[in-house]
């Protein structure tokens, strides 16, 4: 194992021990994050139930409950980043000054602390809810669907923490950046298809919507994996997931370039 | 110190923090519009989601869209008011590394000096925002004086049960699990489900949203007033329960402080 390799993994070991030290906490958040999509399922069958169809816009009603089991699956990944909070604690308690010091970019150590605490949720509720969907709603899964599923994923993840680092970024002016941190998120779910599917929308602006990058944090994947769009639309829309991760990733990357100047740390 | 005069010295305190709160946010006039324009995302979040609920199909029985645009325009309200006076897991984060030690030497009833504190200013954008969606939905709306005036009690008591609901909740998660993680989206998922007609959710859905997260009293109920969909006896009982309950949970958090474990600091 390389010595960075080595790094990285001690300190995704201590996060993960960190997490655990309150393990009644993580595991009511972990069911928590669901209760989003029982929202969204319950507000939609009462919608369903009121209209007397099993049809809205081509969407069945079974396949819309998947849909959002699917966006809960993925919302402790891609729902928000803890990155916020660790910033902004960072930032307000003076503990920044240690992550800054240690050999290792201040990012990877952001991405490694958000993944420790985000690992247990994954593993307790989104890996056997998404394979236990998949075998239970007979998803047709080949290679190509899981490739592209793991592959948002990937996009969505980095796309929520380029997100969170921009917003943890603002504790440097604000005193509490928790109601942004929240309101964007919640804004984010909106129009990400979090709790609307974007097949919902208008025409224009469904269309218009799928090519911001809050589509990759609920619809892209969630739709891919039900096949609410064709594989042929959601390879379409990787460059689209790519371009903003590293459109967001270079915000990003200036921010904290102006931000670092602004850092002073009074040393004990 | 009599009672009185603590009680005074109290909202003294509160307002005056509150004033160079207020002073200190909106010292950058540009910036401060900018945070309260983002804050306002989950108002036009609400009223996007509805649109489409509505648009798309007939949406919920007994309701009509104005009438659904009001209630998520009230349970915004509710949420933003909570999230002036009460940020949960920072709350529960400087209970837990003993940065609360300061607010229990000050000479003010620690429950105004907790509100005073642990309020985020932002949110003040929700508030505003939700208003400004009430208002909208209340002018398609035939409304009655007196159930306006009975909306508008029932409304200012539940949020009081909302307020200090989410007190007990922060304070208790600190007695039982010394964390505070789950906290942060409680508030969140009970404001996003109480922006639909409650009924929806069933007899469980309902109890948990009125007394684990008790946003009921500071949306759907008040909005049950508001459009005439409940007779005066309950509208009575609307009225009570805060009454009984605000008490009740005031004295319930004094007790669960007595458990905080000081850090020294």
């Amino acid at each position: 194992m390389s010595s960075a390799s080595r790094k990285y993994s001690s300190l995704l070991v201590i996060g993960l021990k960190n997490e655990m030290a309150y393990r009644w906490d993580v595991l009511i958040s972990s069911f928590m994050w669901l209760l989003f999509s029982v929202i969204g399922i319950l507000v939609w069958v009462a919608a369903y139930s009121f209209s007397h169809t099993n049809s809205i816009m081509g969407l069945s009603l079974p396949t819309l409950i998947i849909y959002f089991i699917v966006v809960g699956a993925l919302t402790p990944l891609l729902g928000f980043s803890s990155i916020v909070d660790i910033m902004t604690e960072g930032i307000k308690g003076g503990s920044i000054s240690r992550m800054l010091i240690r050999p290792m970019s201040y990012f990877s150590q952001l991405i490694i602390a958000d993944f420790s605490s985000g690992i247990i949720n994954i593993l307790l509720v989104s890996v056997p809810l998404l394979v236990g969907m998949a075998i239970l709603a007979n998803i047709h899964v080949t290679l190509l669907l899981v490739s592209l599923f793991l592959l948002y994923i990937a996009i969505g993840y980095m796309i929520v923490s380029f997100i969170g680092f921009i917003v943890g970024s603002m504790a440097f002016y604000l005193t509490d950046v928790y109601g942004i941190a929240i309101s964007i998120n919640y804004g984010s779910m909106i129009i990400g298809g979090g709790i609307v599917p974007l097949t919902f929308f208008p025409n224009g602006i469904g269309h218009l919507l799928v090519m911001l990058p809050f589509a990759f944090l609920a619809f892209v994947p969630a739709a891919t994996y039900t096949g609410t769009i064709s594989l042929a639309t959601a390879v379409g829309l990787v460059p689209v997931g790519l371009a903003w991760t590293v459109i967001l990733g270079i915000v990003a990357y200036i921010l904290w370039k102006r931000m670092g100047k602004m850092i002073n740390v009074v040393g004990v | 110190m009599s009672y009185r005069s603590g009680m005074r010295g109290a909202l003294n305190m509160y307002l005056l923090s509150q004033k160079y709160k207020l002073k200190s946010f909106f010292i950058y006039r540009t910036q401060a519009v900018g945070w309260l324009i983002v804050e306002s995302l989950s108002t036009v979040g609400a009223f996007i989601s509805i649109s489409i609920i509505y648009g798309v199909s007939g949406g919920f029985a007994g309701w009509t869209y104005f009438q659904v645009l009001a209630l998520a325009a009230i349970t915004q309200i509710s949420g933003g008011i909570v999230g002036y006076t009460l940020t949960p897991n920072r709350l529960v984060t400087d209970m837990r590394n003993g940065k609360f030690d300061q607010l229990m030497l000050k000479p003010y009833d620690i429950i105004s000096s907790t509100i005073a504190r642990y309020g985020d200013v932002t949110t003040l954008g929700t508030i505003f925002s939700g208003l400004l969606l009430l208002v909208y939905a209340l002018l398609h709306i035939n409304l009655s004086f007196g159930a306006f005036l009975a909306f508008l009690l029932v409304y200012v008591l539940g949020t009081f049960v909302l307020v200090f609901g989410m007190l007990a909740l922060s304070v208790l998660s600190y007695v039982v699990l010394k964390s505070s993680g789950f906290l942060r989206w409680s508030l969140n998922i009970g404001q996003d489900a109480a922006q639909y007609p409650m009924y929806i959710y069933g007899v469980l859905g309902m109890t948990i949203l009125s007394t684990i997260i008790p946003i009921a009293f500071a949306s759907f109920f008040p909005s049950l007033t508001l459009f005439g969909k409940i007779g005066y006896a309950y509208v009575g009982i609307l009225i009570l329960v805060p009454v009984i309950v605000v008490p009740v949970l005031y004295y319930a958090i004094i007790r669960m402080l007595r458990r905080y474990e000081s850090g020294g600091g």
